[in-house]
């Protein structure tokens, strides 16, 4: 707790909006994932999911303050999963290109089961995308929040 | 083609833009320094060396399709890249990794050690935007790309802002510009989309050269033509540009200036002869008179705008918006010798004004300031960074044994050809006005005696020069030895005037 005085005048002041926001954040988290497991075969997706898991957090920013976040969140994980995500993305597309298909065919992931390989490839794909835009949602919003820094 | 890369070879148009989007979302992981750099320097090195196997395979065995996640086109997206793409993908590629090369001091001298990581995954993201709108065969990805690429450089030129605050105005004006741009392309596919069903571009020409639609069409055309004239800089949209390139970092005008609008220009050619309607490959009268006359109007205005610039970075930025008159003139009226001059002058203008841009920035890292009065007496003081700005003029004016004078050369017997003269006196009043504005900087490097109170300063260091000398020196060796650089060039036209390629 040692950032205790600088959190104090970032946190919300209000008892209740700190406990019921507190609450709501674990069943967006749940919603999130929901939507980003359903993407592939319903309404729904990694961009949708990602909003919604930085809603999240954006919402724990607004109660918590920056500091707050920073101890459940670390600012280097967010600006990996940045990166992670693409790199997720573009190395299924890869690995059906190694595995002797197209870029993104991936059915070629598993030629005797083309029907799950599909689903295995939208499924990475989808996880790429939901992870970069959750965490650049999060960035943009925190470098509003701070200023020009 | 090398060994290793066989395997790859089905895959070379995607390969071309993965190598530097893979590259991009890697370089911030790699922390302060020179890592960043070097990582990029490495990445482009990897995807110039695709571009040329590219670019020796299609002429061996024509345009490459790509289906990507095999979905075959037109239902799918299909990368397509011909001679003309290959063409370009080539020029972005080579020059990006010189430039790239010649950046390590300039960036580090110019941007905040803490934003070095970001700054080349930005860099390198840019040019992944770029290559992507080279390769793609579908117009709605083109817009994607464009965003990508614009939305990235938008960032590049407002990381000049440690160097000079205006960088950020500059951007800004860009911003809204570029985006005013990016739109209206947008409607105009949009408009194309409506009125055939279909995005993929060869699929696209096909059928409005079966049935051209009327209003629609020519509603999509309009739209287009102004996006992409704002996008390209054209004349009277050319006004983010100068402004834009002299607050920039150094390295990212060299960049931009060389890759950015020889893209726009790209677009251009694709939009306007193998996807919209021609008439039997060629343009329709008023579409040639609009763009022959802005495409007059920039290099009249540009020339005389560029000799009378308080700063290199400036006249530079002036002299761009000539040159890019000079390569729409050639492809809007049409002519096998001038888009072939066209396509020629559009990877020569590359390669020197690449060059000229990086010595701008040279003298920018040696004398803080490239304004002409702090550079009296330079070609004392930096001979070798001094000789190849007039090198670079002397190509951009167009002397016999530079690269300038071959294309100008095929441009002004493609205009002379297609019984457009007036065009042609224009070509030969704006490199008449380029020695102007050479000379202007040869009186003052040359003629003038050094101010007596300069501070001693050295010549700049050999890693910056090179990578200036490299672009320079291929330029005058390509005008002494343009035989294989016309032959293809002459491909590519004859590609686009037989509609599609």
């Amino acid at each position: 707790m040692h950032d205790s005085g600088s959190r104090s005048h970032e946190m919300s002041e209000s008892v209740v909006l700190r406990t019921i926001g507190g609450m709501l954040i674990p069943y967006i988290l749940i919603f999130g994932f929901y939507v980003q497991m359903h993407g592939e075969i319903g309404p729904g997706g990694g961009f949708q999911a990602g909003v919604l898991v930085a809603a999240a957090f954006i919402l724990h920013l607004l109660l918590f303050g920056r500091s707050g976040t920073d101890r459940w969140l670390p600012r280097w994980l967010v600006d990996l999963s940045m990166s992670l995500g693409v790199l997720l993305y573009a190395g299924t597309g890869v690995a059906c290109m190694a595995m002797g298909g197209h870029f993104l065919d991936y059915s070629a992931l598993d030629p005797t089961h083309p029907a799950e390989a599909e689903a295995l490839g939208m499924t990475l794909v989808e996880a790429g995308v939901g992870l970069t835009v959750a965490s650049v949602v999060l960035t943009i919003v925190r470098k509003v929040q701070g200023g020009t820094r | 083609m090398l060994n290793f890369l066989q395997p790859w070879s089905l895959h070379f148009p995607v390969l071309l833009v993965l190598i530097p989007l893979l590259g991009g979302v890697l370089a911030p992981l790699l922390g302060r320094g020179s890592r960043g750099w070097a990582w990029a320097v490495l990445t482009m090195g990897f995807a110039t060396l695709i571009a040329i196997e590219m670019l020796l395979a299609i002429r061996a065995g024509g345009a490459i399709s790509y289906p990507l996640g095999g979905w075959p086109p037109p239902f799918g997206i299909e990368l397509r890249v011909d001679m003309l793409s290959a063409i370009v993908a080539l020029v972005v590629t080579s020059v990006s990794w010189i430039v790239t090369i010649y950046a390590r001091r300039s960036v580090q001298m110019e941007i905040p050690g803490d934003r070095l990581g970001p700054f080349w995954a930005v860099w390198l993201l840019a040019i992944t935007g770029l290559l992507g709108i080279v390769v793609s065969g579908d117009a709605f990805n083109v817009y994607v790309l464009l965003e990508i690429s614009s939305l990235t450089i938008y960032g590049l030129i407002a990381m000049g802002r440690s160097r000079d605050r205006k960088a950020l105005v500059s951007a800004f004006n860009y911003l809204i510009l570029g985006s005013i741009g990016a739109s209206f392309i947008l409607i105009g596919i949009g408009l194309l989309y409506a009125h055939t069903g279909t995005l993929n571009m060869s699929d696209l020409h096909q059928r409005l050269q079966a049935n051209d639609g009327g209003a629609t069409v020519l509603t999509a055309r309009a739209f287009l033509l102004v996006g992409l004239a704002l996008k390209m800089a054209l004349f009277p949209l050319h006004f983010w540009m100068p402004a834009a390139y002299s607050t920039a970092p150094s390295a990212v005008a060299g960049l931009l200036s060389a890759t950015a609008t020889k893209v726009g220009i790209y677009m251009a050619m694709r939009f306007l002869y193998t996807v919209l309607p021609t008439e039997g490959g060629t343009l329709t009268d008023p579409n040639i008179w609009l763009l022959g006359g802005c495409a007059g109007g920039a290099i009249f205005y540009g020339s005389i705008q560029a000799s009378r610039q308080p700063s290199l970075s400036l006249l530079l930025g002036y002299s761009s918006v000539a040159q890019v008159g000079y390569i729409v003139l050639g492809l809007a009226v049409g002519h096998i010798d001038a888009m072939t001059g066209s396509i020629l002058h559009l990877m020569f203008h590359a390669l020197m004004k690449g060059g000229l841009f990086l010595c701008a920035g040279i003298f920018l890292y040696r004398l803080g300031t490239n304004d002409f009065t702090q550079l009296a007496g330079i070609g004392r003081r930096m001979p070798w960074t001094s000789a190849a700005v007039v090198l670079g003029g002397l190509g951009m004016i167009g002397i016999p044994g530079t690269a300038g004078f071959i294309s100008k050369l095929h441009l002004l017997r493609g205009l002379f050809l297609a019984d457009y003269p007036i065009l042609a006196m224009l070509v030969l009043l704006g490199s008449a006005m380029a020695a102007i504005y050479t000379w202007r900087f040869v009186e003052i490097a040359y003629l003038k005696p050094v101010p007596e109170d300069a501070e001693e300063i050295l010549e700049a260091p050999f890693d910056m020069l090179w990578p200036v000398w490299l672009l320079i020196g291929s330029s005058l060796w390509l005008g002494l030895n343009p035989a294989p650089v016309v032959e293809i060039a002459t491909d590519a036209a004859r590609a686009l005037l037989g509609g599609g390629g």
